[in-house]
Formats: C-alpha cells, structure tokens, sequence
C-alpha cells in the first residue's frame, strides 16, 4: 500500500473512531473505550523511548503520576485550569524525566531498566509518605479527590463520556502524528541510530546523551498529558496506582506486545490486548482473578519468542503447512 | 497492510456496542462492586458471600413483596481494587444492566470513584465497609452509609481505653501507632491522634509501606520505646508479620489496640495462632453477639451450614446492608431510583435481620450516614473471642485482660547491637534470594524477572508438603529439586532460543521481557489455582539469647543457610565440571562449544540451580512470611537492587550486599523510620550509580 492510500485509510479509521459517540451511547462502552485509546496513547508515548530510542524503561508511571499530580493538584490548591495544569503537568514530567536521565542514561540495556524501576519505586513511596511539601498539601497516601464541577468542558470536566472519549483520541491521533514526524526527523534517524549501536552512533558523530534526553523528555511529557486525562476522567488520583509498577509494567507491555519501535506497533497493542483483557473480564465475571494479566503475560511470551517485531511484524500469511496444498508441485 | 487491523477493531467494538442485556420482569437488579480480584479479594469474596446468603434468604422468603413477590439478583462488578475500574464498573452496572440501586465497594478510593458515577446519574449507592468519613462528607443526594465512619470507630476505641484506665487504677501516660500508609492507615492514625484524650504522649508514630517484608525495626523501636498503648492498623498479610515481629521481640504493653482488619480475616488467626492473643480489636459484627441475642443463632447456624464456615464480620456487615436495602424495596414499591431513594433516606429499623450490625437502630442523616453506629471490641485470649465493650454488647463474664499479661516483666534489655543483628539476618534473607538470580546473571546474562514467581511457587510447594507431612527438614531439597525441573524446563522451553539469537556480549533485553511475561503468567496461574488466600506455614521456633541479643532460631538458620549456599555454590563453580562448563559459557559460548560442551543444555542447569535456590530459599522463609501468589514481588525489586550493588555477577558479591543492604534498612528503620529504611536501598542504588559515571564495573564472567 502507498503512503496516500495509508494516509487515507488512516484518516477514515479516525473519523469512523471519531464518529463512534454518534452511534454508541452506552457509557460504559464509551468509558471502555476511553481507556483502550488511553493505553494507546501511554503505549505509543513510552514507543518514543523506549522503541524508538531502544531504552526500554519500566518506570513511565513516574511522568504519569506527575502529570495527575500536577493539574489535581495545581486545581485543588491554586484553582488553576487543568487545561493549563495538563500542559504544566508535561512541562514538569519533561524537566524530571530529563533530570533522572542523566544519571540513568550512564546504564545500558537491562541495566537501565532496573534503574528507571528504581526511580519509580522511589517517586512512589516518596510521593505515598509526603503529607507536605513547600506548603502544598499532597496528602501522602490518601491521595487527591477533584471536585466535581458538573459539566465544564473549560474545566477539563463534562457528565458526557464522549467528551473524554474524544479527547482521548485526540491525544491518540496527536501522539501517532508526532512519532510519525519525528521518525522522520534527524532525530527520529540518530534515535534509530542508537537503538541499533549506541557506541556507532557516537562514533558518527550523534550526540547521544542529548538524543537519547530528547527522547525521554518527549515521552515524558507525553505520558504525563495521559496521566492528566486520567485524573480528570476519574477524578480521584491514587498513589499506589498512578505511581506504581504495574502500571509501568501494562504500559510497556502493551507497547512490545504490539511492536515496538514503530508507530502502528503500541497502539495496535493497546487496541487488541486492552479489549481482550475487559471482555475476557466480563465474560468470565469475577470467577477468574487476574486472568487478563494472564493473558498479557502469555502475549508477551509469544510475541517476544515468536514475534520479535511485534504483532505488525507479523507477515499475516497462511501457515507454511498449507501452503503445499495451494500450490501444486 | 495496517490499517485495516485497526477498522477491524474498531468494528468489533460498534459489535460489542449493539449487544444489549436482556431485561426480565420480575427481579430486582442490584449492582454490587467489590475487589474481586486483585490483593484484597479474600475479603471481596467474604463480603459476596454474605451478601449471596441474604439474596437466597430473601428470595426463599418471597422476595419483595410489594413488587409482587420480584426477585433479588445480584450483578456483580469486579473493581479489581482499582478507582478507575470501580467507575467504570459502575458505569456498565447502571447503564447496561440497569440496576436499581448500588451497593460497594470495601476500599475507600473505590468507593468515592464509584458513588461518584451513582451520584451523577442518580443512582441510590449503599457503602459496604469502607470507613472513610469523606464518603458521606461530599454533600452527596444519593450515597448511603449504614455502617460506622473512621471517627466512630475512633470513638469507641477511646472509651474503651478510658474505660479500662478507670477500672485498673493505673496511669498509661505513653502510646505508640503503628499503621500502613495507605489511605486507610493514615485516616486511621490521624484520627487516633485527634482523638486521643488529654494526658497521653506520643511517642511513636510509625507509618509503613503496605508489603513491607521485614517489621523487626518497628517491633524493635516499641520495644525501645516501652509505649504503655499500642495502637496498630494493618491489613491481613502484614498484620501477620508485624504480629510476629512483635511477639519474637517481646513487645508488650498494657494495651495493645488494633483497628481489627487483620483479626477479622481467618486467615490471619491460621497464621499466627496465640501470637495474636490479648490484642483488642475492632469489627463490625462478631458471631460471639449471639450469645447475648440468641435470635441470632439460627442465622449463623445456617450459614455455617451453607458455606461450611463460620459467618464473618465481612459477611455478617454484607448480609446486613442486603436487608437494610431490601427493607427500603419494600417500602418504595417501586423500581424507580427516586422512589428508592426517598425509601431509604426515610429508613429507620429497630429490628429484623439487619440488627445483625449492632445499632440501636438504623437510620440516615441528612449525609446519608447513620449516626447511631458503633462496634463491638474483642479480645482473644487463649483461642476464644470475647467481647469486651460497648458494655452494652459485652459478654458480661469475661473481665478484660489489662494490663496484657508479661507487661512491665521483660526488662528493657536493647543492645545496640540488637538492630545489626536483626540486620544481618534480615540481609540472610535478600541473600538467600539473590543467589539464583546472581548465578543466572552471571552465566546468560539474563535479568530473570521470574525469580519472584519462582519463589512463590516454591513456597506454595512448602505449604503443600507441610499440609502432608508436617514440617521437615528435607522440605527444602525437595523444593529445590522441583524448582530445578522447572528452571530447567523455563530455559530450554522459552529462553535458549533467544540467547542464540542476540551476540553474546550482549545483556538480552528480549530474555529480561519473557521472564517478566513468565512472572505475569505464574502469578496470576497461581491466583487461579490456589486462590487469593494468605496462608502460611508452621515451623518450631525458639529465641536465642546472646547476652542481651536475641535472635530467632529460624532467621538464624535462614542466614547460615544463605552462607552455605553461597560457598557450596562458589564450590561448584571451582571445583566441579559442571561449574567448569558454568564459566567457561559465561566467558565465550562459543569458544565453549568447540570444546564440545553443549550450550543449551549448560544453560538449562544454570537456570536451573539458580530456580533449586529459589525453592531452598522459599522453603526456608515461607514460615517466616505468608504464602501468596504475590509474595515474590516483595522479594523480587529487592533482590535486584542487592544484586547490582553487589557488582552482578559476583556471588560473594551478593552475599555482602545483602548483609550490608538488610543492616542499613534496620539501623534506618531503628534510627529514623520505616518509610526511609524502604526507599534509602534506592537512594543507595541510585548514589552508587552517580558515583561510578561508568556505570557499575560489571564482571563480564560469573565469579564466586
């Protein structure tokens, strides 16, 4: 297929997409699918680091723990906009992902790994055992309760869950755009670069400690506009969820399972994987506990054994045992 | 051929969009969200089967009578513990299964994401257990709470304990706290402090990260500290430690009061037998009432009969609120969410089957709270729960034990050599698990992310050959032996294939992604299996004493144990040719190939000597902890820490970092707090990492 007919088809998905409130009012799917396109967009923000980039970080919760934390808290305490807190809240994720880049960057391939787990845990059990800092009441543990003001499109808040629904994939459409573009940016080429050989790329004259910052900041930051979105729709933010592992842990599965390093890849993922997960969650009630998990793991196990590149890596043919039935010797 | 995939999706979600659920005549729908999975599933499911036992009475009984004998149907809404679940499950329980009211959801964080949603598309909501007192404080038309608030239960606890000074004549003037941090914890100890009466000093307030694996800093600290009240909230799995913790050192006081989340739950009592005896504790219900309301009686008999276990307060609260909600049915006659509403804000029951919950009556505020609650205090002594207060409740034969038995005889005998040892043996520990992931580093390379699961599976291979056969020595080399096979199998099934894909120099990232895949796998296979139940294995215990040292006779063999490994496994390395065949793959695999060593199957035994420590460590510690299919994440980020800090491949490395690792967390722990203790291992991690620009000076071969 030519890049037009992508482009097209791409953009029709888009509309359908966008159309899908117009043709679905039950909340509860809306609500689900809000989360399925959120997953899509953290998968393809933690794809700018950790496929494009190769650094494989299993700590994104950091920048989207700060994201929910700035706009709730930014609202709560100094009655700012969370549409301006959103944007705050990325430019905060930015600057700290590129603070703890400089020492984690020092590590290499699993190495690196463990320490974005270590910053993670860190930022959790610190954020979890803070009651206050610099006057602001972060209320530790409790975590923090967003008044609900209604319907306030203004105020990042509406009764309709379309309205978040098409935020969502607003935010999705926006991420896929800017990966597509900065894939194709020098950027995009030295982060390829050193995905490949980062002693090469050095030789080569990258500067691979600032593209290897570029990225984290961007992904960063991304993530963190997610974690706005999340504290906005649920308004309620938890510590021990917004900071913790596991969702690190679904992040980058979801993003690997798809394949990561392409654009299609995460959101592919997130797209196939999240909507098994909550139908397999609904259909076998709660008489199987955790069996999504399950099924991330086992997705995981495949693609990776398999599937090195992911479920758009696949070459979607017959299975080679068929194929001598086909075509006659 | 992309996009296609995604229209695909796209349409099979505007398929799932059109499916309706089909409504009947004749039933009432009642939405119910609770932790069905998740770590607090346990009680998820106790409070559903309370609630199922009501539903059945009900029906049984004719239904609702005003709606012409209709139906009770209970549609069940998993939050797995998670706010945004919780919301989104309430969500599908008003939308598509129209329910005609809610009720949830135990975890407090759910509970306001939830009501939230009820109250937004008016919905009536009654709260199952969570206490928060913000739940009714939101100025909410719709949300109902029969059960006690945190202040009630505050309250309660504080004539208690006034009660029990005035009766002894004697004069607590100290008192402690110990909570989780979480949002239960920390609303618990706050109130505590806001209500404590005039006269007492604080001279502890400890708050620790929920799955915590080591309290003997904390039990040391209240041994040190010699509060007079002791006033503990923890959930089940680490109430268990933090019991035991606390009966290894000692600790006593003339009171020692608990919040009850962790008595109310049996498992707790299966794992700490009389550990846990003379502490007061609070619940909502208690099956020890009927014996002064012999109504009662036939109810718990039934149930029993029924679930084949005895009613607890989870499901005695569950069964109740069913009742206080089918009561406010009857009088609204009708389905419609204003009707019930209204119903229930006008409800005043003074008996029935929800006086279950011990109330003078039940009835709502203009929040929708019931002012009239209280909650009976237990005390356990010798096996037998009696209750002590409010008087009212209170088994009139039985005085309460205060002082606690044992209080003011133990000496303050604290060395301050007491936290290093506590250390040391604590480092045992980290050590004994950290062997196996060092020795699979050290020869593929590989960040086995499975360890922890590993672990678990060896622990549950404990529980299961202590159930059979009693405690045993031998219990260790089977685990280790079963362990070995399943190492074996991990690597030949799942990883060899991947080594010979990547170059050798290099950390295989893939390798590191499918153990993490094989963890969510074994984790999760294990809820399935066994069930989301803490249990815990017997072992014969003693304390030794050294001088003014104390040291439990396990922990030591833990520690001796970890030293014996690590030397037998430094052993193998030197002396063995299989760790011959173990360096020289570490070294060049391919170099090791032409010398007619069969890689794959080298690596096979590596991974699986690493799984057999797993399992001799699992058997080792299982007594020591819980057995959960989630206890190895309590091990594995640890492990990993002390691995890299002991320079990767390097067992002797590993060992010393473990020690060094569980002596800073104690001195910490004993000098400052729990919380720091918890985070100063990645603050090292992470000072180490600035220290050493190269990153650390990995070996690139497996060392003894």
């Amino acid at each position: 297929m030519n890049s037009r007919a992508k482009t097209v088809c791409v953009a029709a998905a888009l509309l359908a997409a966008a159309a899908l409130p117009l043709a679905v009012h039950d909340a509860y799917l809306l609500q689900v699918a809000t989360m399925v396109l959120l997953y899509a967009y953290l998968a393809t923000s933690w794809n700018v680091l950790g496929g494009f980039a190769g650094q494989l970080s299993l700590g994104h919760a950091t920048f989207f723990g700060t994201g929910a934390y700035v706009t709730a808290l930014l609202e709560i305490e100094k009655g700012v906009n969370p549409w301006i807190g959103m944007l705050l809240g990325a430019a905060v994720a930015a600057l700290l992902s590129v603070i703890l880049g400089f020492p984690s960057f020092r590590m290499r391939g699993p190495y690196y790994t463990l320490t974005t787990i270590a910053f993670a845990e860190l930022t959790r059990i610190g954020v979890m055992n803070t009651r206050q800092v610099l006057g602001v009441d972060l209320r530790g543990a409790r975590g923090l309760l967003i008044p609900s003001l209604g319907e306030a499109p203004l105020h990042f808040q509406s009764l309709h869950k379309s309205f978040y629904y098409e935020i969502a994939l607003g935010l999705l459409a926006v991420a896929v755009l800017l990966s597509t573009w900065l894939r194709r940016r020098r950027l995009g080429h030295e982060w390829a670069a050193i995905h490949e050989d980062e002693q090469a790329a050095a030789c080569i004259g990258i500067d691979v400690p600032r593209a290897k910052l570029m990225a984290a900041a961007i992904s960063g930051a991304m993530t963190a506009i997610g974690g706005s979105l999340y504290a906005q729709l649920v308004l309620y933010v938890d510590p021990g969820r917004v900071f913790g592992l596991d969702l690190s842990v679904e992040i980058a599965a979801l993003a690997l399972v798809g394949g990561a390093g392409t654009v299609a890849g995460p959101v592919a993922g997130a797209l196939l994987l999240r909507p098994v997960a909550e139908w397999v969650q609904w259909v076998s009630g709660s008489n199987f506990r955790g069996l999504h998990l399950l099924i991330y793991g086992v997705a995981l196990i495949v693609v990776v054994t398999r599937y090195p590149l992911g479920l758009v890596g696949i070459r979607w043919t017959l299975p080679k045992w068929r194929r001598p039935r086909r075509q006659p010797a | 051929m992309r996009c296609p995939r995604i229209l695909v999706t796209l349409a099979w979600l505007l398929a799932a969009a059109t499916v309706t659920a089909a409504q009947s005549r004749g039933e009432v729908k009642i939405g119910v969200i609770l932790p069905l999975s998740g770590a607090v599933a346990p009680t998820g499911g106790e409070l559903r089967r309370g609630l199922d036992f009501a539903t059945a009475e009900i029906n049984a009984n004719g239904g609702i009578r005003s709606l012409g004998g209709a139906r009770l149907t209970l549609v069940y809404g998993d939050s797995r513990g998670m706010p945004e679940t919780g919301m989104s499950e309430a969500e599908r329980l008003i939308l598509r299964e129209n329910v005609a009211a809610l009720m949830g959801a135990f975890q407090s964080s759910v509970t306001m994401t939830s009501s939230e949603v009820a109250e937004r598309y008016a919905v009536p909501y009654l709260v199952l257990v969570s206490v928060a007192p913000g739940i009714t404080q939101r100025g909410f038309h719709w949300t109902f709470r029969a059960t006690e608030e945190a202040n009630v239960d505050t309250r309660v606890q504080m004539d208690y304990l006034t009660w029990l000074v005035k009766r002894s004549g004697l004069h607590p003037r100290t008192v402690a706290l110990v909570s989780e941090n979480s949002e239960w914890g920390e609303t618990v100890a706050d109130l505590t402090r806001k209500f404590l009466p005039a006269g007492y000093e604080v001279v502890l307030d400890e708050r620790y990260t929920p799955g915590t694996s080591d309290f003997n800093a904390i039990a040391e600290k209240l041994h040190r500290t010699r509060p007079d009240v002791i006033f503990l909230a923890s959930y089940v799995a680490d109430g268990i430690l933090l019991t035991r913790a606390l009966a290894e050192r000692h600790v006593t006081a003339m009171a020692i009061l608990t919040r009850g989340a962790e008595h109310g739950d049996p498992a707790y009592h299966a794992a700490v037998g009389d550990l846990g005896d003379y502490q007061s504790w609070m619940v909502p219900f208690h099956p020890a009432e009927s014996r002064r309301q012999p109504w009662m009686e036939p109810i718990l008999a039934e149930y029993r009969r029924r679930s084949g276990a005895e009613m607890t307060p989870y499901a005695a609260t569950a069964y109740a609120n069913l009742y206080i909600l089918s009561d406010a049915l009857e009088r609204a006659g009708s389905m419609s969410h204003e009707k019930i509403r209204a119903a229930l804000a006008a409800t005043k029951i003074t008996s029935g089957r929800a006086m279950l919950l011990p109330y003078p009556s039940i009835e709502f505020d203009e929040h929708g709270q019931n002012p009239n609650t209280t909650l009976p205090v237990i005390q356990t002594v010798r096996g037998t729960d009696y209750i002590v207060f409010p008087r009212a409740l209170a088994d009139i034969s039985f005085q309460p034990v205060f002082p606690l038995p044992g209080w003011g005889e133990h000496p303050a005998t604290s060395s301050l050599l007491q936290p290093v040892v506590n250390g040391v043996t604590t480092g045992g520990v980290y050590a004994l698990f950290a062997l196996g992931l060092s020795l699979v580093f050290g020869v593929m390379r590989i960040i086995n992310f499975a360890h922890g699961s590993i672990l678990m599976l060896g622990m549950f291979a404990a529980y299961w050959m202590a159930g059979l056969t009693g405690a045993a020595w031998w219990h260790a080399l089977a685990a280790g032996a079963l362990l070995f096979i399943v190492g074996y199998a991990i690597q030949r099934l799942f990883l060899n294939s991947l080594l010979a894909r990547e170059p050798q120099t290099v950390e295989p990232v893939s390798a590191l992604l499918v153990t993490l895949g094989l963890a969510l796998v074994l984790d999760n296979a294990a809820l399935l299996i066994f069930g989301a139940d803490y249990v815990s294995v017997p072992a014969a215990r003693r304390t030794l004493h050294f001088g003014s040292v104390l040291l439990d006779s396990r922990r030591l063999a833990v520690l001796c144990c970890a030293l014996a490994l690590t030397f037998g496994l430094a052993l193998l390395l030197k002396r063995t040719r299989v760790g011959l065949a173990f360096r020289a793959v570490a070294q060049d695999r391919d170099a090791a190939a032409l010398q007619g060593i069969n890689v794959n199957h080298t690596y096979a035994l590596a991974f699986g000597v690493g799984a057999a420590t797993a399992g001799i460590a699992a058997a080792l510690i299982a007594p020591l902890y819980y057995v959960h299919p989630t206890v190895g994440t309590m091990f594995l980020i640890k492990g990993y820490l002390v691995v890299v800090l002991g320079g990767m491949a390097s067992l002797r490395g590993t060992l010393a970092a473990a020690l060094v690792v569980g002596v800073l967390e104690a001195v910490l722990g004993q000098l400052v707090s729990a919380n720091v203790a918890d985070a100063s291992v990645f603050v090292l991690f992470i000072l180490v990492l600035l220290v050493r620009p190269s990153g650390l000076a990995v070996r690139r071969a497996i060392r003894a």
